[in-house]
């Protein structure tokens, strides 16, 4: 087997001048590619995309991660992403491998992450006649992309794939396709090569607030007397993480943020309130409820935090700061609006905001921290799944990792028990929830950030949705650290099972193999944990580990539930610290 | 009155599903959209009739300028405007209602605009309220087929009708 490493090829940088060239438009596509900076493609080829495949071979400064299906394509590069802040960029062929990709799409959606897909389709005369492996690609992408476009003819190609980095970035990120039909792959003809820059979206940008609104927004903070930052990940987007810890020592207001949000406030910060909303600590819960202003900056009033909207934080006026002319007053209304990039918006506020009078809504806080911390009980017989993440960052922190987590209890387990400080250090899907996501992202992240340790926390329903990312690992040998909390349940399906419906449990069983010799079967490294004092050994051998990626397999309490938790639809005053017990503010 | 959106696009099939995808992909309640050309024959000019008492006419406007084939949305809520609805009616017409037909047609302004062995064609054209009832009038005789043009409008006067400043009234 050939291997490759992440060090094999340095990205040769060269001078990317206008220039005319006459080439097939495969080779213009590529040109495009280097010149908009990407150094690392992850695909699968096929028949449709075989030209670009071709002349991948005359661009060796471009690494192609070959994927053993292609929603790991996307999800690595929404995890490259998501780790750099620059567009991940994946290559499939038409039909089945373009059609899997549009899980991931979505997730990119949903999470705002910027990643250019280029699909291979067939060849235009047979477009639209049920040919050998076509699918609408266009039709089926269209509400999972900002745009898509599909190439007719050569000379809209290096176009096409600039507008769409251009868009991928532009505004509230997402995810872009380039639909490249066979035949124009092929089609010489002379191009004339631009720089990035020539291209620029033909798209009105909202006017930056004025000074009126921007006082307005002051003035609501200084009258107010419960303030509380709401920041989500529009300011891991914006690289507003400082701002937002200026404004909030400035004006001595308490922050929490959703789960995208994490690592944009540093949790070891004493105005941190950690996550909110379903699974959030009680004090960030009970805080926005009870506040008479919320100053949400990047974040989007999902249901996961609000719960029941209409009984939500219900004395609060609104300041609104987002990107998205559409998120205002899409699910609560704002009193003063902001749109525009937050690191802008608040470097304009900053100089004009007053700190409010907050020393009782202070000693409230304080209260309700101290009444309500994040727990578990540890014994001496089973691993409680707390623990076991609380014993992964413990020994980790130093490292400052960056940690990719899948969907589901262990999840929210990592969002609580992690004290994030650092932006684009947690990367988890969020809005769709996609299981299957965290593997195959900390690939993608690993790539992007090869200085870093990646670690990977997952579940072990969502570990054998995209297990087969660990083969692409092991052939980087990418020393990524993948623990699966193994409580041999679909844990949080069968959690809701257990609250919800009776404890009828209905396909939540996995009947697992042996992960750690799945691992070692693929050249992985594997160890199995399954008594609370292997724990820390484990995870300190893991870490050792450093010529290819291991998988730590730590059997867990199957049963463990995830609190506090807010049902859905339901309200703050429904919060559950364990089961049939609520918190009183 | 709705309150209508004006949406230049550019005219294909393509530009069409991505704002009829995006107006059902949001839940968008929006009312009967016409489609009208414009001056330039690249451009189609879609009018939205929205209900600002079920969504906000900026969230629904905020949406459709996320589009690239979008180009211009003007919010016409406020702007005093001419509406035309045409209509082309087929009436069953024996020759001895021909002039009663004529009589009718010339009280709405209408036109008889084909004369067949047993139909005739009228063409009128008005507000949706005066076609409504010039159809109405022609039932007696037997309506055959009618197909209407839906809303036609422009914004009354000169040089109002500039786009809006995108999005600059944001939430109130
Ligand atoms: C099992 C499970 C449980 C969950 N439980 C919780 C929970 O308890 N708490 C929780 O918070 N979430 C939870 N989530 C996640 C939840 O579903 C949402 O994904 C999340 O709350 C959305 O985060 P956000 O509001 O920060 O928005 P994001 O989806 O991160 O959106 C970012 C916002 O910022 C804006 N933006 C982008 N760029 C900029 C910029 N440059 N300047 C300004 N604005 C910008 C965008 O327009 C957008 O409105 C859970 C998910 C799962 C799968
Ligand atoms: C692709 C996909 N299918 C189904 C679901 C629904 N779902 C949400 S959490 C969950 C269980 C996840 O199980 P596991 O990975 O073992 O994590 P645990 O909750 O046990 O920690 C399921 C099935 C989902 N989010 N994504
Ligand atoms: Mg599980």
């Amino acid at each position: 087997m050939e291997t490759a490493t992440m060090t094999q090829t340095q990205v040769t940088a060269r001078p990317l001048r206008r220039e005319r060239r006459r080439m097939k438009t495969a080779w213009a596509v590529m040109e495009a590619l280097v010149r908009e900076g990407v150094e690392v493609i992850f695909g699968v080829p096929g028949g449709a995309s075989l030209p670009l495949y071709d002349a991948l071979c005359d661009y060796p400064q471009i690494r192609h991660v070959l994927v053993r299906h292609e929603q790991c394509a996307i999800h690595m590069a929404e995890g490259y992403a998501r780790a750099t802040g620059k567009p991940g960029v994946c290559f499939t062929t038409s039909g089945p491998g373009a059609t899997n990709l549009v899980t991931g799409l979505t997730d990119a959606m949903m999470d705002s992450t910027p990643v250019v897909a280029i699909t291979g389709q067939v060849p235009t005369f047979f477009m639209g006649g049920d040919a050998f492996q076509e699918a609408d690609v266009i039709g089926l992408t269209m509400s999972v992309t900002k745009h898509n476009w599909l190439v007719r003819k050569p000379a809209q190609a290096p176009e096409a794939v600039h507008m769409a980095f251009r868009l991928a970035t532009d505004g509230r990120p997402g995810p872009t396709l380039v639909d490249l039909p066979r035949d124009v792959l092929l089609t010489e003809a002379d191009f004339v090569l631009e720089d990035p820059e020539a291209f620029s979206l033909p798209r009105p940008r909202p006017p930056f607030p004025d000074e009126r609104t921007l006082r307005q927004a002051a003035d609501l903070i200084a009258q107010s007397q419960r303030p509380i930052l709401y920041v989500g990940g529009g300011v891991i987007h914006s690289g507003a993480a400082p701002e937002i810890r200026a404004l909030a020592e400035k004006a001595r207001i308490p922050v929490t943020t959703t789960l995208m949000g994490l690592g944009a406030f540093p949790e070891d910060h004493p105005y941190a309130l950690k996550m909110l909303g379903m699974h959030g600590t009680v004090y960030a819960n009970f805080a926005i409820n009870f506040s008479d202003l919320i100053i949400a900056v990047g974040a989007r009033f999902d249901d996961r935090v609000t719960g029941k909207l209409s009984a939500f934080a219900p004395h609060a006026k609104v300041i609104h700061i987002d990107i998205d002319p559409a998120e205002i007053n899409k699910n609560r209304r704002a009193d003063v609006a902001l749109i525009g990039d937050a690191k802008q918006i608040l470097r304009a506020l900053l100089p004009l905001v007053r700190p409010p009078d907050t020393e009782a809504w202070w000693r409230q806080i304080e209260d309700w921290k101290a009444r309500y911390p994040l727990r578990y009980r540890q014994g001496d017989d089973v691993i409680k799944p707390q623990f076991a993440i609380q014993m992964i960052y413990e020994l980790t922190k130093d490292d400052r990792p960056i940690v990719t987590l899948d969907v589901g209890q262990h999840q929210m387990w990592a969002a609580q028990f992690f004290t994030w400080t650092e932006p684009r250090t947690c990367i988890t899907s969020g809005g769709l929830g996609t299981m299957g996501f965290s593997l195959p992202a900390a690939v993608g992240a690993q790539f992007g950030r090869p200085d870093r340790l990646v670690i990977n926390i997952n579940g072990d329903g969502s570990f054998q949705m995209t297990f087969q990312a660990l083969i692409t690992a092991v052939e980087w040998r990418l020393p990524i650290k993948v623990f699966v909390i193994n409580n041999q349940y679909l844990g949080m399906v069968r959690q809701w099972q257990e609250l919800f419906y009776n404890r009828r449990y209905s396909a939540v069983y996995l009947a697992n193999p042996d992960f750690a010799r799945m691992a070692e079967a693929v050249g992985a490294a594997g160890i199995r944990v399954e008594r609370p004092d292997q724990v820390e050994p484990a995870i300190r051998q893991a870490l050792t580990i450093t010529d290819r990626p291991v998988v730590v397999d730590i059997l867990v309490d199957p049963e463990e539930n995830c609190f506090p938790m807010i049902p859905s639809g339901m309200t703050v005053f429904d919060m559950m610290i364990a089961p049939g017990v609520k918190a009183v503010p | 009155m709705p309150h209508w959106l004006a949406v230049t696009i550019e005219n294909s099939v393509e530009s069409l599903n991505r704002v009829f995808h995006l107006l059902r992909r949001r839940h968008l309640p929006v009312g009967a959209i016409s489609m009208c050309r414009t001056e330039d024959p690249q451009d189609l000019r879609l009018l939205i009739p929205v209900d600002p008492a079920q969504v906000d006419p900026q969230r629904v406007r905020a949406n459709l300028e996320k589009l690239l084939c979008v180009k211009a949305v003007e919010d016409w809520g406020e702007r005093p405007l001419v509406v035309r609805d045409m209509a082309l009616v087929k009436v069953r017409a024996p020759a001895e209602a021909w002039v009663e037909i004529a009589q009718l047609a010339e009280f709405y302004r209408a036109r008889i605009v084909d004369v067949g062995p047993e139909t005739l064609i009228v063409e009128v054209t008005g507000s949706a309220e005066k076609v409504d009832s010039c159809i109405a009038r022609l039932q007696r005789f037997g309506v055959v087929e009618v197909t209407r043009s839906g809303p036609m409008a422009m914004v009354r006067g000169h040089g109002e009708a500039a786009p809006v400043e995108p999005m600059a009234e944001a939430a109130a």
